[in-house]
């Protein structure tokens, strides 16, 4: 462990680290431009030079190992000198247009020439004029002018996305970051290039010019296009969502976002966004104050609320909050008396998960994958599904050298970097899996199978096509393939937010919350503790509660999204057969084929009006906060309205009630709170499926 | 009211009548002491702070770039305007641009504080208007010779 002294303060650190580290260990601010902890060390920008002792120059401290005995002078006059005229380069041909540029503000170009800067320009010749406009893809616009060539958005296309397409172009002072020729950046990462750009130079086409920083109010969110759950930081104005930027978390996005997620914030403020509640009179939908909307839907249960069992069915988007899915599967279970509750068409994830759970074969972390040797991903394309845990395969091959192999339908990128791809239809994996299984345990002599059976920590990736009831045999029969003292893991991914959360809380129609099976011994003691009463036979399926509605012994029907856009994509047969129960009620953010069928349609939220958590697929539970003023109650608090209405007393509404009867009632969720959930987020022990089991 | 007794020269009217026509003649030679507005007006002082205005540049375009800076200055937050994107050298231009007339205490700190002299005080002080809504000036009007 060397030790240094960094301007007389005396350091102990690990070997490897940098003088950069070292003196931000100390709690000493270095200034930095082109040092990003997320991509390699260049040493560029060389403002963070700092003078070392019995060296004749000045050293990059970001470049720089800490080695026993240095004796390193940040603040130095000559190190504070060398920085002056670093500085003074910069700002050579720098347009200082900062009352138009974006990035002022948060500018670090800004700060750091204020506080270490010659702070007057000695240059009596014309600045060097560059294009202003150029428009880099569908995405990202760059003003050349701005660059200060510190290759952030260069080395994250090389090493991170591995998509090469943005370079530096000519030499000396005419050198500007552009695409290779007859390419554009369309790749499905290219807006972590803006946030990577330390100055204006690279900007996001959606946000150009819309606002200064100091105008938007900024919180702390969660990204639910997609299961990985992406750390965002949310940014409004006058309630409307301008733009999202990442928020390091080293245990689930890293630095990053996918274009997908980041750039899907215009909903949020669409001017078709609903915000009265609607009702169905004579055939005609019309707009009503809430206090009649939720009259009616009180009347419309009652008579579900008293009598019968698994009569009332309940639909739910894959990307509610935890807070959600429990009020409303708990309202559903113990008022409505339905376990009919389901997440989608598609539902056998669940049970698959559920046993790959128990045979302790799950990724338990993301991070882990870091750690594998080989890499097997089947089923949908992973960078159009989970961009950001492609980010962290490309990761692990470029640092371990791990192989790659792909099964998947179609051609994507991730070839590039596959040492085997093979095309492999959704509804034939669970079968080509259960062959190679069988290949590999032979030994077959096929490069792949054999590289395959050599492969002590290999993880594979199930990605939301192959989802049928064989899979999660197919999955166990090939994890358990692999040679002696080998540790062969899973990660399996399903479409949606917060499916995995949801499945947690018992949005299924077989198992209760905790993954306990629906059993009558379960019942009665969830009504012990819920009161109400719960069913104790399993529910329907999506299909079991169409075919109900069908037959007309459907009473009534949930439709509930919120947070973001959702399509139910229902058939037209399927909207005949819900056209047939005699009370339908939807929360939603925009009108869509559900009004056709609901008597009630009620407004919903969108992700930056809620306060709530989300699971990831890999378990972490993490918080997003509530970044703007919502223009209308939570799915949650009107549904304790409902609740009050029909006589039943609910926990909450608070999102923070609600999701304290969570941690006591459910326990892979157990003794996760807020504070944790917010902290980089809790990870929800799977391991404990205490009841769980396989159907 | 008490029935105050008046003197006989006062009750006569006449003598009175004349004393009121005496002093009318008497000013009707002297120059006006008050000043004839709304025709005549005040020249202000050089440094007189009026209400704001957009300075326009030689295209005729507000010469403002919405950087924001006197919208965030303003003591009384009277200035709001939202940015967007010009195919022009300055890229940058408000395309909305409201200052409520109502709360601005003339301070000059937009003046002050804009870094392109897009926002000047002009010398205009009358807001005189039937609705408070007429107080809240657009860029149209901002940008007009007042």
């Amino acid at each position: 462990m060397p030790k240094v002294k960094i301007d007389g303060r005396e350091i102990e650190v690990a070997k490897g680290t940098t003088l950069l580290q070292a003196a931000e260990r100390l709690g000493l601010e270095v200034p930095q431009m082109c040092y990003h902890p997320g991509l390699r060390i260049v040493g560029v920008c060389r403002v963070c030079l700092c003078q070392v002792k019995g060296q004749p120059k000045m050293t990059p401290a970001c470049a720089t190992e800490a080695v026993e005995g240095m004796e390193v002078g940040l603040y130095t006059p000559e190190a504070e000198k060398a920085r002056r005229a670093v500085i003074e380069f910069w700002l050579l041909n720098h347009p200082l247009d900062c009352p138009v540029c974006d990035q002022g503000g948060e500018c670090p170009l800004q700060d750091i020439a204020f506080d270490h800067g010659p702070g007057t320009s000695r240059l009596a010749d014309a600045k060097v004029k560059k294009q202003k406009r150029v428009v880099l893809g569908p995405h990202v616009v760059l003003d050349e002018e701005r660059c200060i060539l510190c290759w952030r958005c260069t080395r994250f296309t090389q090493e991170v996305s591995g998509s090469y397409q943005i370079m530096l172009r000519e030499r000396g002072v005419s050198t500007v970051v552009g695409t290779p020729p007859g390419q554009t950046l369309d790749e499905p990462y290219s807006g972590n290039v803006v946030d990577l750009c330390p100055v204006g130079a690279l900007t996001s086409s959606d946000f150009r010019f819309k606002s200064r920083i100091w105008e938007m109010a900024s919180s702390e969110g969660i990204c639910t296009a997609c299961s990985v759950g992406c750390n965002t930081f949310v940014w409004s104005k006058k309630g409307a969502v301008e733009r999202l930027t990442a928020r390091p978390n080293l245990q689930v996005n890293e630095y990053w976002l996918c274009d997908r997620g980041r750039f899907d914030v215009a909903f949020t403020s669409s001017p078709e966004r609903f915000h009265t509640p609607r009702l169905r009179v004579n055939e005609r939908m019309i707009d009503v104050e809430w206090e009649d909307a939720l009259l009616a839907v009180a009347e419309g249960l009652r008579g579900s609320a008293t009598r019968g069992q698994n009569q009332v069915g309940a639909f739910f988007a894959p990307h509610l909050a935890n807070e959600e899915y429990w009020a409303f599967q708990k309202f559903v279970r113990a008022t409505l008396g339905s376990n009919h509750l389901s997440l989608g068409r598609d539902e056998t994830l669940v049970p698959s998960r559920v046993d790959l759970v128990r045979s302790g074969r799950m990724l338990p972390s993301i991070v882990e994958l870091e750690h594998a040797d080989a890499i097997v991903i089947l089923g949908g394309d992973l960078e159009q599904t989970h961009p950001v845990y492609a980010l962290r395969v490309r990761k692990t091959i470029r640092e371990t050298g791990a192989k790659l192999f792909l099964a998947t339908p179609n051609p994507e990128r991730l070839e590039h970097v596959a040492q085997f791809s093979e095309r492999v239809a959704p509804a034939a994996a669970a079968e080509w899996l259960t062959q190679l299984a069988a290949k590999i345990k032979k030994g077959g002599d096929h490069p792949a199978v054999q590289a395959l059976a050599g492969a002590k920590r290999l993880v594979l990736v199930v990605n939301a096509g192959p989802a049928n009831a064989q899979i999660a045999e197919a999955i166990l029969a090939f994890l358990g393939s692999g040679p002696k003292d080998s540790t062969w893991k899973t990660l399996v991914l399903d479409e949606g937010g917060n499916r995995w959360g949801a499945s947690l809380l018992g949005i299924s129609p077989h198992y209760f919350p905790g993954l306990k099976i629906v059993s009558a011994d379960e019942a009665q003691a969830l009504k012990s503790r819920w009161g109400g009463r719960v069913s104790p036979e399993p529910g329907g399926a999506w299909g079991d509660i169409i075919a109900q509605a069908q037959d007309g012994k459907l009473q009534a029907l949930l439709l509930v999204n919120s947070g973001r856009p959702h399509h139910w994509a229902f058939t037209s047969h399927e909207r005949a057969a819900l056209r047939k129960v005699p009370f339908v009620v939807a929360f939603d953010l925009f009108t869509t084929e559900v009004d056709e069928v609901a008597h009630v349609v009620l407004p919903s939220l969108s992700f930056a009006d809620l306060d709530g958590t989300y699971t990831t697929a890999d378990g972490v539970v993490q918080l997003a906060r509530r970044n703007t003023v919502p223009k209308g109650p939570s799915p949650v608090q009107v549904l304790h309205r409902i609740a009050s209405m029909l006589g039943v007393k609910m926990k909450g509404p608070d999102p923070i009630e609600v999701f304290r009867e969570i941690a006591r009632e459910v326990p892979q969720f157990a003794g996760i709170d807020y504070g944790q959930a917010s902290r980089g987020g809790a990870r929800a022990a799977e391991k404990s499926l205490a009841g769980a089991g396989s159907r | 009211m008490p029935n105050e007794k008046k003197s006989l020269g006062e009750r006569l009217i006449l003598p009175e009548l004349m004393k009121g026509y005496a002093v009318t003649l008497k000013t009707l030679a002297q120059k006006p002491t008050t000043m004839q507005y709304p025709e005549e007006r005040w020249q202000m002082a050089r440094r007189y702070r009026g209400y704001p205005k957009l300075v326009m540049d030689e295209q005729g375009e507000a010469k403002c770039v919405a950087c924001g800076l006197c919208a965030v200055v303003c003591p009384p937050n009277a200035i709001e305007l939202q940015a967007g994107e010009v195919p022009r050298a300055k890229e940058r231009q408000p395309i909305d641009f409201k200052i409520h007339m109502g709360r601005c205490i003339n301070c000059g700190y937009c003046e002050e504080a804009c870094p392109k002299s897009a926002i000047e005080m002009s010398k205009m002080y009358e807001l005189n208007t039937t609705s408070l809504d007429d107080m809240i000036y657009t860029k149209e009007v901002l940008l007009q010779d007042y």
